[in-house]
């Protein structure tokens, strides 16, 4: 199995007055990373740069020690990317796109590649199929297949189960999940459960910096989450910093879920949920 | 290679450029039907055996003895010239032969010229003459203009497709993450691109060439054949002359092609470049009619896209470039050497730019705003670019109306001028002031020729008094014939009791009565942007889902449909406005108009009493029972055909139903009430589909 690595060094990145990008630090390595933030957190920024569709003001990313930016086309050669984009109108067929995305990757003989990528999405038998007559799932799959196309080292993935229903995400984490040994995966997303279950590192990301990059055990234990039927009111007079996770109403009777630093009421299991909103809320 | 196959895989996998292309073919069978069915053209190749057998040269009037033969005009005339062409050359021959002997042109450049010139007459004097259909030549190689045309917007639509759906699926970042750079990205589009137009361009001269050779064209005869003698064309064989002829449009495309590409690496927006470009080619087709030869600017009618693509111009330039040597005339082919790498690179660079920022689309529908008109308006004319074509339709409407200037020659213009003054009611009064100008002009011209014989007398010597008088007698006696024309014609207005004098001409030149084909094109002005307007407005509207927020809002479906179909009849009258509008000040400008006042039996020679203005109110009518046909079936057909498909398909039915016999035409017709019981058949079966194609779309 051969290792990869992709350091992010001092990475900066400015629209304007606003700091996008404010000295960006990680390093990656092989298995599954979810990169979560807020909107505007600059994760697409992030991904841009990575793609070398945006160009960093300050910082450079090595890949295995080396410059991307002396790497050139071969760093392109080894990246998979999945934009965040159901938009897909071409008047191609699922086939034909990707021996159109295989040109543009430089496969030499894609048929065989096309037809093994096509049955791991569970798209063989939608091949002939026109891209304008897809369900957002469909074209999903189809998308994920295309950044695969090239078997990258860096698999990078924009939002990509965005629109797709409980059973068609499973799939596709799934899916994510299998191929996940040999590569690098950053998956850039809003929603929690989809890194939830997969994701070996968890990042946070909050106004251009960097706020935690950690297993999601390591993020759970740093925070402890209560239940209290108490009302908020009480609760904030005990500890005024907590930050309320949810409201139940249960037997009459409503249940706080809180986040706090001295302990109130009893104490349950942390979620990513929890942690998520401990961090950026 | 693998790129350009898949850039080519995406261009023929469209059903619009599919259905262009079989329009394409089409157009290319009907123009040689067309040109084949000419009575000239069918006439002279029939006539042609005998041409070639008959011994003209023993006849001394050699046309007379043609007709004598039972040939045709075009085919006498063409005997004719076969005897001209040897006199004129012979005698060109001669005066060469003077030239070269004498002290005037001794000089060394002179000399060559002169024996190059005489080489080539006794070249052209030994080889017999040839008959052949020139004149199905020059008919159809006159339809090359059009053809460059069709190039240019095939060529522009494969690329504004390309870049469109790169735009619209948003795969430039994505292209960024492949290791293929945007420069082999942009040269395989435009290498597939131009693979699509050479592969029709070829297809296309190929029908021309297996058209010449079954008409027996000798593509190897010399230029001369055209019937032309000018000197200076005789030595270009016609096959040379075709092939650089189509060949100046393949560079035009190239140019274009690359503007559009620049362009849309510089504004992000492939429609706007779309129609930038194909208004650059109408800018440029107007400076080149109206900059005047004497302007400083000259130079710019050389330096002309428009110049490659009216292809009689460029094989002027051509021949020019063959002959003399002049620096002026190199600006073509320099002009395509420099602009097309400068626009190359350009592209290139600014492509490589584009793809590397991202665009994005603002959709917003206010749907609960009060200014939902304006909204709507907003969107149509700036957000779907309806202005621009607004803009070419005026553009064109203007061009035409400054064309028809042109058109007339001075003698006509001055008689116009002249006329306007005793333009209204045919009464003593007008006789009378007539009379007396008359008398005032015969008397103005007996007077200017009694000094011009005592000039003649004294060997040109007349006094200064005389001279001056002479001068203003001039500019009556121009007039002469002119009155004694418009004498005559309001004595036999008053005779036949018509109230005015009044300028008919004008108004059969309105309805077109001399080019019924005219009103039609002018219809289809109005038409094809309309079409396009609600084709590009309400595709978008199902395609991007949009109709299913605006028919759950308060506005709701029915609502919606009937406040869009009122824009669109909207949109219709500003065009008619601008069309019509335009074209009346075309008349106006060299016209008076009276005609208002007149029945139509007067002015029209329709079989009608029926009042001028009553006539105007019911053929406004049938043009807006036209319209809301039209509008109502795109609206009815934008649920299933994009922009370019649809527009295409209605535009096809419109003129089918146009040309069928009695159908849609006879509601444009300046005389639809020669035909009544027809003519309400066809209005009623017009409001009838209208009416049900609106229920059905409502219901639906």
């Amino acid at each position: 199995m051969t290792t990869n690595q992709l350091k992010i060094s001092a990475l900066c990145k400015k629209y304007g007055k606003v700091q996008a990008l404010d000295h960006v630090d990680l390093l990656l390595s092989n298995g599954i990373y979810g990169l979560l933030g807020q909107n505007g957190a600059g994760k697409s920024t992030l991904l841009n740069i990575l793609t070398c569709s945006l160009q960093s003001d300050e910082g450079r990313i090595f890949y295995n020690g080396t410059d991307i930016r002396q790497l050139g086309s071969s760093y392109r050669n080894i990246l998979g990317y999945m934009p965040q984009t159901q938009q897909l109108s071409l008047d191609l067929s699922v086939e034909d796109f990707l021996y159109y995305i295989a040109s543009l990757k430089k496969i030499a003989k894609p048929k065989p590649v096309i037809s093994e990528l096509l049955h791991k999405v569970n798209m063989y038998d939608y091949r002939k199929r026109s891209l304008k007559g897809l369900s957002g799932g469909m074209k999903q799959r189809v998308m994920i297949a295309q950044a695969l196309l090239n078997d990258p080292k860096i698999l990078l993935l924009d939002e990509p189960t965005a629109g797709l229903d409980p059973i068609e995400r499973r799939n596709l984490r799934n899916l994510i999940a299998s191929i996940s040994s040999e590569r690098i995966i950053l998956l850039a997303t809003h929603v929690i459960s989809d890194v939830e279950f997969i994701a070996s590192q968890i990042i946070l990301m909050k106004q251009g910096k960097i706020l935690a990059c950690a297993s999601q055990q390591s993020l759970m234990e740093h925070t402890d989450v209560y239940e209290s039927s108490l009302d908020i009111n009480t609760l904030l007079s005990m500890n005024p910093s907590i930050k309320i996770v949810n409201q139940t109403y249960v037997d009459h009777e409503m249940h706080t879920r809180f986040i706090s630093d001295i302990p109130i009421g009893n104490c349950v299991s942390t979620t990513l949920d929890d942690v998520y909103l401990d961090w950026l809320g | 290679m693998l790129m350009v196959r898949a850039e080519l895989t995406r261009l023929f996998k469209n059903r619009s450029l599919i259905l262009l292309i079989i329009t394409f073919f089409c157009l290319s069978i009907f123009q040689c039907i067309y040109v084949s069915s000419e009575e000239d053209v069918r006439s002279l190749s029939n006539d042609i055996p005998v041409l070639e057998t008959t011994d003209f040269s023993q006849s001394d009037d050699t046309y007379s003895y043609a007709k004598a033969l039972g040939l045709s005009e075009p085919a006498a005339f063409r005997a004719g010239t076969n005897e001209k062409y040897t006199t004129v050359y012979t005698e060109l021959l001669q005066n060469t032969n003077d030239k070269l002997g004498s002290v005037l042109f001794s000089s060394e450049r002179n000399q060559m010229e002169l024996k190059k010139q005489k080489a080539i007459l006794e070249d052209l004097l030994s080889e017999p003459f040839i008959f052949m259909n020139d004149i199905l030549f020059t008919q159809y190689t006159s339809f090359n203009m059009y053809w460059s045309f069709i190039y240019l917007f095939i060529g522009l639509y494969c690329t504004y497709l390309l870049i469109q759906q790169d735009t619209d699926s948003a795969l430039f970042p994505l292209f960024n993450s492949c290791s293929t750079s945007s420069r082999s990205l942009l040269l395989s589009k435009i290498i597939s691109i131009l693979f699509t137009v050479t592969m029709l361009y070829l297809i296309k001269t190929g029908i021309d060439l297996l058209y010449f050779q079954i008409n027996g064209l000798s593509l190897s005869a010399p230029f001369q054949m055209l019937n032309s003698i000018d000197i200076i064309s005789y030595t270009l064989p016609l096959g040379t002359y075709y092939t650089l002829l189509t060949a100046s449009s393949f560079i035009s495309v190239l140019l274009l092609l690359m503007f559009f590409i620049f362009l849309y690496s510089l504004t992000k927006s492939s429609t706007l470049s779309f129609f930038v470009s194909i208004a650059l080619i109408i800018i440029e087709m107007l400076l080149y009619r109206f900059l005047s030869i004497a302007s400083s600017f000259a130079i710019l009618k050389q330096c002309n896209i428009y110049t490659l693509l009216t292809m009689d111009q460029l094989s002027d330039q051509i021949i020019y470039v063959f002959h003399r040597i002049i620096p002026l005339n190199y600006l073509i082919p320099v002009l395509c050497l420099l602009l097309l790498p400068v626009f190359t690179i350009l592209s290139i660079v600014f492509f490589h730019k584009a793809v590397y920022r991202k665009s994005s689309k603002d959709k917003h529908i206010f749907l609960h705003s009060r200014h939902f008109t304006l909204y709507q308006l907003k969107e149509i004319f700036i957000q779907r670019k309806a202005l621009l074509i607004l803009l070419v339709v005026f553009a064109y409407c203007f061009y035409d109306m400054n064309h028809y200037k042109v058109v007339k020659n001075n003698r006509e213009a001055s008689f116009e001028s002249f006329v306007q003054q005793y333009y209204g009611p045919v009464n003593d009064e007008l006789i009378e002031r007539i009379k007396t100008d008359r008398r005032e002009i015969h008397h103005a011209s007996e007077r200017s020729d009694q000094i011009v014989s005592k000039m003649i007398e004294n060997d040109g010597n007349i006094t200064e008094e005389e001279s001056l008088e002479l001068y203003e007698l001039e500019s009556l006696r121009t007039h002469k014939d002119d009155i004694d024309e418009i004498f005559m014609e309001v004595q036999s207005l008053k005779e036949m009791n018509v109230k005015y004098y009044a300028d008919n001409k004008s108004l059969l030149l309105l309805v077109e009565k001399k080019n019924p084909t005219g009103t039609m094109i002018h219809v289809l002005f109005i038409l094809i942007p309309l079409i396009c307007i609600i084709f590009s407005t309400m595709s978008a509207f199902y395609q991007e889902n949009t109709y299913r927020y605006v028919f759950c809002t308060k506005t709701g479906e029915t609502k919606y449909l009937i406040r869009q179909w009122m824009h669109y009849f909207v949109i219709a009258l500003i065009l008619t406005g601008i069309v019509f509008g335009l074209f009346y000040l075309k008349i106006t400008r060299y016209y008076a108009y009276h005609f208002m006042n007149q029945t139509i039996n007067q002015s029209l020679g329709i079989h009608s009493k029926l009042h001028m203005s009553t006539w105007l109110l019911l053929y406004v009518l049938n043009f807006f029972s036209v319209f809301a046909f039209t509008i109502t079936s795109a609206m009815a057909l934008s649920r299933k055909l994009g922009t370019i498909a649809g527009t295409i398909t209605l535009t096809g039915i419109i003129i089918l139903l146009c040309i069928v016999p009695n159908g849609l035409f006879l509601l444009l017709r300046y005389d639809f009430l020669d035909h009544l019981l027809k003519y309400i058949f066809v209005l009623a079966f017009l409001v009838i589909v209208t009416v049900a194609l609106a229920i059905h779309q409502l219901v639906k």
